[in-house]
C-alpha cells in the first residue's frame, strides 16, 4: 500500500502536469509533509488501537481461563476478592491512562471496556458463589445502569454500545414478565423487537449532536437487528408449511401486537427521515424507500403468522438442498421472496451510500451482505436447479449492470470536479 | 443514512472524577453485595428433591433441581389445605410445614399473601411453619423460587443417580430462600473432583 508521501508524490505531479503548481511549490510541499509528524500515520493508529484491544480480550480471556483451570484450589472469598481488585484495576487504569496520556485514548477505551464487560462476570460470579438463581434480569439491569453513566462521563462509543446491548437484552426479558403479568402471550416480545431498529434508527440522528458518535452506535445495532430478522424471514416458507401454530401459543394476538409496535417504530423512523434538513439526495430516498419497504414486510409477515392473511395456495417446489419436492404456502413464500429481494437491495444501497459517502467500510459491508445472501440461497434452493440457476444469472446481470452504472457515475462526478476551476 | 463525524474530545478533570466516583460505587455494590450474603442470617431447613439433574454448560457445571414445592399439582392431593394460586407472573408463597419423622419440610400451602398461606396451613393443624416466596411461571402450575441450580467446580463428581437427595435453604427474613448445600443419604454432601482413571 503506498504511504502517504508516495500518494502526494504522485499528486504533485500530476499538479505540476497541469501547471497548477510549480516544481518548487511541490517540493516544498514533499518537504513540509516529512516534517509534520504521525497524524498521517492513521493507519498505525489505528493498527495500535486495534492491536490494544485484541490485547485487552487476549488478557481478560486468559485470566477467566487461568481462573477457571485453578477453580477448585481458589477459596470463594478468594475468587471475588480477586474479581474486585481485577474490575478496579482495568478502569482505574483507563482513567489514568486517560488523564495523564490522553493520546492513547483507545488503550483506555479497551481497559474501560473490559472492565465495564468484567461489571457482568461480577455479577455472575456473586450468583455462582452464592447459588443465587432467581431473577438474572436483575443482573442484566444492574450491568446496564453501571455500564451507561460511563459511557456519557467518559464519552465513550464503545461503553454506550454495550449498554445498549445490555438494553436490548434486559428490555424484551422484562417485557415478558410484564406480558405474563397481563395475561399476554409471550411472543409479544417479537412485536417488541421488531420495532425497537426502527425507533434506534428515529432517534439516530437527534441524538448525533451528543459529542461522542452514540447517533452512529444507534444505526449500527438497528442495521444488525433488522439484518437478522430479514435473514430469518428469508426462510419463513419453511416455517409456514405446517402452519405457525407450533410456534405461535396466540397467532391473532400476536399480530394485534406485533402490527401495533411495528407502525409506532415506523412512525418514528419517517419522523426522523423527514425531519432532517438539507436536500434529500438520491441515496437518502433510497434509503427512506428501504426502510418502508422492510417494516411493510415485517408487517406482511407478521399478518401471514397472525392469520389475518390467507396462507395462500398450496405451491409445490424443490425443497431445501434441493434434494426432494415440497409444498409451500403461496404467501409465506412471496414474504420470502420479498425478504430476499430486499437483503439484495439493503446490500447494494450499502455499496452505492460507501461510494458517494466514501466510506470503503460501507462499500465492504454491502460486497459482504451480497455475497452472504447469495451463498445462502444458492443452499436454500427456491426452485430447481434450472430455476435457480436462471435467478442467479438475472441478479448477476443486474449487479453487473449496477456496477456499470455506478462506474458511469463515478466518471461523471469527477469530471465535473475536474472542470471547475481551484479555489483560490 | 446522516454522516456523523468522528469527532475525539478531550475528557476533562471534571469528568474523569464523575466516572471515578462511578467505578468506586459499583466497587462498593460489589462488595456491599457479597458481605450481605455472607452475612444473611435465617431459619435453615432441609427440603426434599424431586429430581436431580446433572447439567453441563459452556461455563460452569450446575445441579438442575427441583422440588415438591415447585408443583403443587403434581404434589399436592385432594385432602391438603386449599390452595389460593395467584395468575402467572405474580408473586406465590408456599408455607412448609415440618415432617419430624423424616426431618424435612413439605409445602402445605400456597396463597399470594404469607399470612393466608401460613394460616392455611395453621387451619390443617400445622405449628411449625415456615413461608417461602417465589413466582409463578409462564404455566400456572410451575412456581420459581429460585433454588433451582446447585453450581458447582467443573469436573465435579455428580451424586449417585439413586441417592436420596435432599437441599439445604437458608430462608431469611425477606422469605427469599437461598441454596446452602446438598445433603445425600443423610450426609452433607461436598463437591468432589471427578477423577480421571489412568491407563
Amino acid at each position: 500500500m503506498a504511504s502517504f508521501r508516495d500518494e502526494l508524490g504522485q499528486l504533485l505531479g500530476e499538479a505540476v502536469a497541469r501547471a497548477i503548481v510549480t516544481p518548487g511549490q511541490a517540493n516544498q510541499l514533499i518537504g513540509l509533509s516529512d516534517t509534520i509528524p504521525a497524524k498521517h500515520g492513521a493507519g498505525f493508529g489505528r493498527l495500535a488501537k486495534a492491536l490494544t484491544l485484541i490485547g485487552g480480550f487476549g488478557v481478560a480471556l486468559g485470566l477467566i481461563l487461568l481462573f477457571g483451570a485453578n477453580w477448585w484450589d481458589i477459596s470463594d472469598i478468594a475468587k471475588l476478592a480477586g474479581f474486585v481488585v481485577l474490575f478496579l484495576a482495568l478502569h482505574l487504569g483507563g482513567l489514568w491512562i486517560r488523564w495523564k496520556h490522553p493520546d492513547y485514548s483507545g488503550t483506555a477505551e479497551a481497559f474501560n471496556f473490559v472492565g465495564a464487560g468484567l461489571f457482568l462476570g461480577g455479577v455472575a460470579l456473586v450468583a455462582l458463589v452464592f447459588h443465587i438463581n432467581e431473577n438474572p434480569r436483575n443482573g442484566i439491569l444492574a450491568w446496564l445502569l453501571a455500564t451507561l453513566p460511563l459511557a456519557f462521563s467518559l464519552r465513550s462509543t464503545s461503553l454506550f454500545g454495550m449498554a445498549l446491548v445490555a438494553a436490548l437484552i434486559w428490555g424484551p426479558w422484562k417485557f415478558t414478565d410484564f406480558a405474563l403479568v397481563q395475561g399476554m402471550d409471550l411472543e409479544v416480545n417479537w412485536g417488541f423487537a421488531a420495532c425497537v431498529p426502527f425507533a434506534m434508527l428515529a432517534i439516530a440522528p437527534f441524538v448525533e449532536r451528543i459529542k461522542f458518535s452514540v447517533g452512529t452506535m444507534c444505526h449500527i445495532v438497528a442495521g444488525i437487528m433488522i439484518a437478522v430478522a430479514l435473514y430469518l424471514l428469508g426462510f419463513l416458507r419453511h416455517m409456514g408449511r405446517y402452519g405457525f401454530n407450533s410456534y405461535i401459543e396466540n397467532p391473532e394476538r400476536f399480530g394485534v401486537w406485533m402490527t401495533a409496535l411495528l407502525c409506532i417504530g415506523l412512525f418514528l423512523a419517517l419522523v426522523s427521515c423527514l425531519a432532517r434538513r438539507g436536500p434529500k439526495r438520491l441515496i437518502d430516498n433510497a434509503y427512506l424507500a428501504l426502510i418502508l419497504g422492510t417494516a411493510g414486510l415485517f408487517m406482511f409477515a407478521a399478518a401471514i403468522i397472525s392469520g389475518w392473511i390467507d396462507p395462500g395456495e398450496t405451491v409445490e417446489r424443490f425443497n431445501f438442498s434441493g434434494a426432494s419436492m415440497a409444498t409451500f404456502q403461496a404467501h409465506s413464500l412471496i414474504a420470502s421472496g420479498l425478504a430476499w429481494l430486499l437483503w439484495f437491495f439493503w446490500g447494494v444501497w450499502f455499496v452505492f451510500a460507501g461510494s458517494a459517502w466514501e466510506r470503503n467500510g460501507l462499500v465492504t459491508l454491502g460486497v459482504y451482505g451480497v455475497a452472504f445472501g447469495l451463498v445462502t440461497r444458492y443452499f436454500d434452493l427456491i426452485g430447481s436447479l434450472q430455476e435457480t440457476g436462471a435467478y442467479f444469472v438475472v441478479g448477476g446481470i443486474v449487479l453487473i449492470l449496477a456496477g456499470w452504472g455506478a462506474e458511469k457515475c463515478r466518471r461523471r462526478l469527477t469530471g465535473k470536479a475536474r472542470s471547475e476551476e481551484p479555489r483560490s | 443514512m446522516p454522516e456523523t463525524a468522528d469527532r475525539k474530545s478531550a475528557i476533562g478533570r471534571t469528568a474523569l472524577l464523575v466516572a471515578l466516583g462511578f467505578i468506586v460505587a459499583q466497587a462498593a455494590f460489589f462488595i456491599g453485595w457479597i458481605w450481605l450474603e455472607r452475612s444473611r442470617s435465617g431459619i435453615e431447613i432441609k427440603v426434599e428433591t424431586a429430581s436431580v439433574d446433572p447439567r453441563d454448560i459452556f461455563r460452569g457445571q450446575y445441579l438442575d433441581l427441583s422440588y415438591k414445592f415447585d408443583s403443587p399439582s403434581m404434589y399436592m392431593s385432594d385432602g391438603d389445605a386449599p390452595n389460593i394460586l395467584p395468575e402467572r407472573g405474580q408473586t406465590v408463597y408456599a408455607a412448609l410445614a415440618e415432617d419430624w419423622r423424616f426431618d424435612v419440610y413439605r409445602p402445605v400451602s400456597y396463597a399470594p399473601d404469607p399470612e393466608v398461606a401460613k394460616a392455611l396451613a395453621s387451619d390443617r393443624g400445622e405449628e411449625k411453619v415456615v413461608v417461602i416466596r417465589g413466582r409463578v411461571g409462564a404455566r400456572q402450575n410451575r412456581f420459581d423460587f429460585g433454588v433451582n441450580r446447585y453450581f458447582v467446580p467443573e469436573g465435579t463428581k455428580e451424586p449417585p443417580v439413586n441417592a436420596d437427595v435432599n437441599a439445604i435453604l437458608l430462608v431469611p427474613m425477606n422469605m427469599r430462600p437461598r441454596l446452602r448445600g446438598l445433603e445425600v443419604d443423610g450426609k452433607r454432601w461436598e463437591p468432589e473432583r471427578f477423577e480421571v482413571r489412568e491407563e
